[in-house]
């Protein structure tokens, strides 16, 4: 019996236990051959049931409750109108999903039976009826209209990542290629459309940005959980790529948008920080909304803050993010602090508006564990190019900009 | 159930249209099992509950969004998919890795008799073993057994498949089995 099997009736005996549907000795007497396997999990289930979550006090759980109902924005507050959009979005694709259904299913019914669409719907990579999969969604695609390409692409992106996921999980590393080449042509398909919609309709093409920013971060956290929570493996580098390009992805989406006169910090940039010290950086990369280089980043040795210069853009006040995961910063005049601890030790770095979730600044970094030597790369002397990654005492590196002057 | 199930739904709908006090119900329903399941993942009981209202505040800001996907309109799986995401950003930005001990502290202040209390040594042994497994495998356990989430809404809530939830906790018994009989070795 495979483990797969193993697992399936272990789980099937515990649920059906827990819901009282059978008895532990009818589990157990029906699969002999699991004995010690289901005991345990029944000696767990015992052992975890006996702890006991004393009941909180009614009052204060009354309290909480108006507590949380008094911080509850009405909804008409947080129904902007780039939710608007996302409203007539989720209606539109709600309304077409029903009909892709119903389309795509007698379409492939006729040619090949219902049971392989039905089928090919948890399909992974190297399935045999993984074809189908794909196949779908790109009839999906060719029979919606236009304004669903986008939330379609992404969709499907997001299929990608979960079955990467699922493909490790089943320790089938050889079919992992598939899901990995699957999201870089979606995402890929995806840049596209944004930059065909950019030229058709930028309003709509600014607020479309906002949910795909918000969508591909999703994405990068539950990657970025996967990386951080499985046990390492050589195949893990594939979720990285797929992190990359979501990245690159996130930084070409905003590169699209149109310029803004931003405001050169000058000297003012990040110098009057005199008690942080600084550290060789190497941004490999710069790019964003203010992708020339007018905002800064500088590192506190001591506790392994990054500093931002915002360059007069952040207002609205600012957040890193790293992988989907976000960190706070503090903003302190044209500076902001942001505490990275727990960042990994490599990676992408971007800077977001916190009204806008526009893109301020990005770039490339890796660091070593004690924050001595924080930054890997080039050491840069000649700082007078404008990017303002002032040498504060440690030496700082450059941006890309720099670098190709 | 299914009475259940249609109540819950319109509650839904409402708390989607603005109605806080529909919210109310759903948050009367479910912050116990929220709590209860942020407790044993957290350090403290403020942790826990500031991350119950954390999550409640997440929920009403995104509900128009629940049910986007098809497969994710399942109300309790989505929230505690929420509870897993805030628990991740709490210890990421404090650079900690996700505690199970707390739960073995029978230790709290006063008028705060929440925290479990282990009078059993089993319950000391399975937690131990709980906190050695990996991230993964102990969202699983903890959501399946002390959360009595099934195993769809246990894939729902992390985003994986219910193969892969089976799978999960079979490995993850198997070394909790293999840890106790080291231990007793």
């Amino acid at each position: 019996m495979n483990e797969k099997r193993r697992a399936r009736i272990i789980g099937e005996c515990i649920e059906m236990v827990q819901t009282g549907r059978k008895s532990r000795s009818d589990c157990v007497g029906k699969y002999p051959q699991l004995a010690d396997e289901l005991n345990f999990a029944f000696y767990s289930l015992d052992a975890i049931s006996t702890i006991s979550f004393s009941e909180v006090d009614p009052m204060y759980q009354r309290k909480r409750k108006i507590r949380l109902m008094q911080k509850l924005a009405d909804r008409e507050n947080i129904v902007t109108k780039h939710i608007d959009h996302r409203y007539r979005l989720q209606n539109l694709k709600r309304r077409f999903d029903m009909t892709w259904v119903i389309i795509v299913a007698t379409i492939l019914s006729l040619i090949s039976g219902t049971g392989a669409v039905y089928a090919s719907s948890d399909a992974l990579p190297g399935d045999m009826i993984y074809p189908v999969k794909t196949w779908v969604e790109n009839i999906q695609l060719a029979i919606a209209p236009e304004d669903m390409d986008t939330s379609l692409h992404l969709r499907f992106a997001e299929y990608r990542v979960e079955e990467a996921i699922e493909l490790i999980l089943e320790g089938r590393f050889e079919d992992l290629d598939g899901a990995v080449d699957g999201y870089q042509k979606r995402t890929e398909l995806l840049t596209q459309t944004m930059a065909r919609l950019q030229v058709e309709d930028s309003e709509e093409a600014v607020k479309l940005r906002l949910e795909l920013e918000n969508k591909l971060q999703e994405q990068a956290r539950l990657m970025e959980a996967f990386i951080e929570d499985g046990e390492e493996t050589g195949h893990h580098q594939q979720i990285r790529e797929m992190l990359e390009t979501n990245t690159e992805l996130r930084q070409r989406i905003n590169e699209d948008e149109p310029e803004t006169e931003i405001e050169d910090p000058g000297e003012e940039g990040v110098t009057s920080l005199g008690e942080i010290e600084s550290a060789e950086i190497d941004t490999e990369d710069t790019r964003g909304q203010n992708g020339s280089g007018s905002l800064s980043l500088e590192v506190n040795n001591e506790d392994g803050t990054l500093v931002f210069g915002l360059g007069g853009k952040g207002g609205n006040g600012v957040y890193a993010e790293i992988g989907g995961a976000r960190f706070d910063c503090k903003a302190d005049g044209d500076t902001a602090a942001c505490n990275m601890n727990g960042a990994p030790q490599k990676g992408t770095v971007n800077l977001y508006d916190k009204e806008t979730n526009l893109l301020l600044f990005s770039c490339s970094y890796e660091y070593d564990h004690n924050y001595e030597k924080l930054w890997e790369g080039e050491k840069n002397d000649n700082m007078n190019n404008g990017d303002h990654m002032e040498d504060g005492g440690g030496g700082m590196g450059k941006s890309k900009d720099s670098k190709d002057k | 159930m299914e009475t259940i199930r249609r109540d819950e739904d319109q509650l839904i709908e409402k708390a989607i249209s603005g109605d806080k006090e529909a919210f109310g119900y759903l948050y009367d329903q479910y912050s116990p099992q929220i709590f209860k399941y942020l407790l044993v993942r957290t350090d403290t009981r403020e942790d826990a509950e500031d991350m119950t209202e954390t999550v409640f505040i997440k929920a009403w800001e995104h509900l128009p969004n629940f049910g986007g996907k098809k497969k994710e309109r399942n109300f309790r799986a989505w929230l505690f998919r929420i509870a897993h995401n805030t628990i991740v950003d709490h210890y990421r930005t404090r650079k900690q890795s996700i505690p199970l001990e707390s739960v073995s502290q029978t230790s709290s202040a006063a008028g705060e008799p929440d925290r479990a209390a282990l009078d059993n040594e089993n319950s000391r042994i399975i937690l131990k073993a709980i906190k050695q497994l990996d991230e993964t495998s102990q969202k699983v356990i903890v959501s399946r057994f002390f959360s009595d989430l099934s195993h769809k809404e246990t894939a729902l809530s992390i985003g994986i498949s219910e193969n892969n939830v089976r799978v999960i906790q079979y490995r993850a018994l198997k070394r909790m089995r293999d840890m106790l009989r080291e231990d007793n070795e």
